[in-house]
């Protein structure tokens, strides 16, 4: 019995022929480990199958991304949330690059307490995210946080492309856009995340907007990802439970003080 | 406003680097519920898939400088990690303990799949071609990947003859080429 490559087909091709037949697979990552092994032994020897290499290769590359992403989206236990925390404040970098064990530290408890926080709290409301020396501000006030988490209080607002025709002109420039808003009415605290938003042109930004009567605030600008989602964590001056409307809208990357083109996505906040 | 905090992919990154633990929440946020899908779709065992999706971002808090913004996006980078976690984690399952990677092999690994950018519509439009493929020569090649199995896995598992599992991806792969050679040929003449 021959132990060479066998690709299930035909037996009478010459060796480079047969090593042909098996870079598909190979390069999917298919082959059985012996084959793999004789694979890039006898490779070499084949300089005319090179390019046919290098095209699978690209082809499984891009396969396995596209497979990676086509998976129905499930949302995972909260619980994992707070054991990833938690193994984190148990697991510094060492120099080896691998994990290492050590007691949890209090500090590294509260650090931990409050990213939970963080992501229990509508999913990743992060207080003064910017400054990470703030985490120990954020940790003094997680009772009041974890209040508002525990009494299932925080407050999810959507934000949706206006309407043609209802106080626009023409249909919305990005239909597919979408926001949520989250909040607790008695914070000054708040996020909007955003998802399908077209990538802002250079030198633009996207700018948040709320509106309490007659009077206008800007919550802050933001950019999106390449995947037109998007982040902003914001402190307004005034509680939440003042503002009426939230909208978003497309400005000059240094922002605007009054908006200067349609909304994106826009919702009504309190009455 | 006195504060204002917007966080792409690679600033998020930066601050896990220097251990913000705030930043890893935030990451989990955005990106938790594909890793947990992901593992769930290999693993079909919730229990499992939790710790598989807890492992990754571990494996990403530990060595957070193996992700190269330039290589690929930081989605894609996590999902091959989470694949070669669940996978190893599906082989030890069910007693198979060859081939076990070890976890720099893991984000080594990861970084080659991860390295090409694929687009929305090249995915969808790769989803559809390998849709058109006769059911048995798909359903091999997908196997393989979500299970990480070899020919010879694939053909025990599915009780076929070795020749015809090898000939089934084969042609399946060959065909898949030429479709996604011509549908890649005619995006570029328009």
């Amino acid at each position: 019995m021959s132990s060479e490559p066998n690709s299930g087909v035909k037996t009478n091709h010459s060796p480079c022929e047969e090593l042909r037949d098996l870079i598909p697979a190979y390069c999917m990552e298919l082959t059985d480990p012996e084959e793999t092994r004789q694979i890039e032994r006898r490779l070499p020897n084949c300089p005319e199958l090179a390019a046919e290499v290098e095209e699978y290769r690209q082809l499984a590359r891009d396969l396995k991304v596209s497979m990676l992403e086509d998976v129905e989206q499930v949302q995972p236990p909260r619980h994992i949330a707070y054991r990833l925390m938690q193994e984190a404040s148990t697991v510094p970098v060492n120099t080896s690059g691998q994990p290492s064990r050590r007691p949890i530290r209090r500090g590294a408890w509260l650090s931990a307490a409050a990213a939970f926080v963080l992501i229990m709290f509508g999913a990743g409301l992060a207080w003064g995210l910017s400054r990470v020396d703030q985490l120990s501000r954020e940790v003094a006030r997680r009772d009041e946080v974890l209040a508002f988490v525990t009494a299932n209080e925080l407050v999810a607002f959507v934000l949706e492309p206006p309407s043609a025709g209802v106080g626009t002109p023409s249909a919305p420039a990005a239909p597919n856009a979408t926001g949520r808003f989250l909040c607790h009415p008695d914070s000054r605290v708040g996020m909007v995340q955003v998802e399908n938003f077209p990538p802002a042109p250079e030198g633009m930004a996207y700018q948040l907007w709320l509106t309490r009567d007659e009077e206008r605030y800007s919550g802050g600008l933001f950019q999106t990802n390449d995947d037109g989602s998007g982040m902003l964590v914001f402190e307004a001056p005034l509680q939440m439970r003042e503002f009426r409307y939230a909208g978003i809208t497309l400005e000059p990357a240094r922002g605007s003080a009054a908006p200067t083109s349609p909304a994106v996505v826009r919702g009504a906040l309190y009455p | 406003m006195s504060e204002q905090a917007l966080l792409t992919d690679a600033e998020i990154m930066q601050r896990i680097a220097a251990r913000d633990q705030v930043a890893l929440a935030l990451l989990y946020d955005r990106y938790g519920t594909p890793v947990y899908s992901l593992a769930l779709r290999i693993l079909r065992q919730p229990v499992l898939a939790e710790e598989v999706a807890q492992d990754t971002f571990m494996k990403l808090w530990a060595q957070p400088h193996q992700w190269q913004a330039e290589k690929g996006t930081l989605k894609n980078w996590l999902l091959t990690i989470a694949r070669y976690t669940a996978i190893d984690r599906l082989r030890i399952e069910i007693r198979h303990t060859n081939h076990h990677a070890p976890l720099e092999d893991e984000l080594h690994m990861a970084e080659d799949d991860a390295e090409r950018e694929v687009g929305v519509h090249e995915r969808h439009l790769l989803k559809s071609l390998l849709a058109e493929l006769p059911p048995e020569q798909s359903r091999l090649i997908q196997m393989g990947f979500y299970q990480g199995m070899t020919h010879r896995q694939l053909a025990e598992k599915l009780n076929l003859p070795l020749g015809t599992v090898k000939s089934r991806v084969r042609l399946g792969l060959i065909k898949l080429k030429a479709l996604w050679r011509d549908a890649t040929r005619e995006n570029e003449s328009r």
